[in-house]
């Protein structure tokens, strides 16, 4: 099933055959899309929401500068912007970091998932608010950590949902984000975010290299960077 | 809430720029005129807050 990946680690296996032959059947069509290419815009209306298939994206809202500041990263299996069908429009972008692949759904059809399969429609919630925990934990990521400490929890959490979907193992797993988007997600410049690579890497914790990650001290990166993974909901979900 | 930090942030020079690290979420970068004059700013102002009680106002 391409549409596999969804709630996987975090609750898929309380979702039913039908319900997830029903995900899987209420895809409306699948697309490629080149990196760094705009995939929804703020403010515009719109009647599809998306299901990350492969590569990532980003959530990000520009400063009146056009300095952008990244407010999310999504892996394969998340919902992108399924806040979209309630809501109706974004009130941020929505980008591609490297080439992907996207399912996307008709809000129509996903309203009549809502009137046919409730416990469905209370795993689509859960997944929106799998979201609003992580914006959480991002706004304590930017407010409260320096520089390293916000650079190394991003990398743990990355590892940690991609662990999830079986797109990280040991600690390593590929990333396409640059020097400049790390910064963009860390409230950081480019030449701060080098210094912090390189001071985690002279201190064995992380390496970052033609992106891919290496978590070489799991439980030291994670105390430098105070993650713990609990606001993730993962191994099998609430 | 927040108390004044004790621990003096760490400034470090590296590709023309300097960056400022230090507690409580303190992670900037700057240009060398930008941190010379903010480290004019920053002693001027420790030497005034120096001679100023420490007491906190109350709270309205």
């Amino acid at each position: 099933m391409i549409s596999g990946k969804f709630l996987l680690g975090r609750g898929r296996h309380e979702l039913s055959d039908e319900e997830q032959r029903v995900l899987e059947d209420s895809i409306g069509s699948v697309r490629q899309v080149a990196a760094r290419k705009q995939i929804v815009r703020a403010g515009v209306i719109i009647d599809t929401s998306t299901l990350l298939l492969e590569g990532f994206v980003c959530r990000y809202m520009d400063d009146r500068d056009g300095q952008r500041q990244l407010v999310a990263v999504h892996v394969p299996g998340d919902f992108v912007d399924l806040h979209a069908f309630p809501m109706r429009r974004l009130d941020h972008d929505i980008a591609t970091l490297g080439p992907v692949k996207i399912a996307c759904y008709d809000h129509q059809t996903l309203e009549t998932i809502t009137e046919r399969y409730p416990h469905l429609t209370r795993k689509l919630w859960f997944s929106t608010l799998l979201d609003a925990a992580m914006h959480r934990e991002w706004i304590f990521r930017l407010g409260r950590l320096g520089a390293e400490g916000r650079v190394a929890h991003l990398f743990c959490e990355l590892n940690e949902r991609l662990e999830m979907v079986g797109l990280a193992a040991d600690g390593r797993y590929m990333l396409p984000m640059t020097q400049p988007d790390i910064a963009e997600a860390s409230g950081l410049t480019g030449v701060h975010v080098n210094r912090v690579l390189r001071s985690l890497r002279e201190k064995n914790l992380l390496t970052f290299k033609a992106n891919e990650v290496c978590i070489l001290d799991r439980k030291a990166l994670a105390a430098v960077a105070e993650f713990e993974p609990q606001y993730l909901y993962g191994s099998n979900g609430p | 809430m927040l108390r004044p930090e004790t621990i003096a942030g760490v400034a470090a020079a590296q590709d023309g720029v300097v960056t400022l690290d230090g507690r409580d979420g303190l992670a900037i970068t700057m240009t060398p005129e930008a941190a010379a004059e903010t480290g004019r700013r920053l002693i001027a102002a420790a030497a005034l807050a120096a001679l100023q009680s420490t007491e906190e106002p109350p709270l309205e």
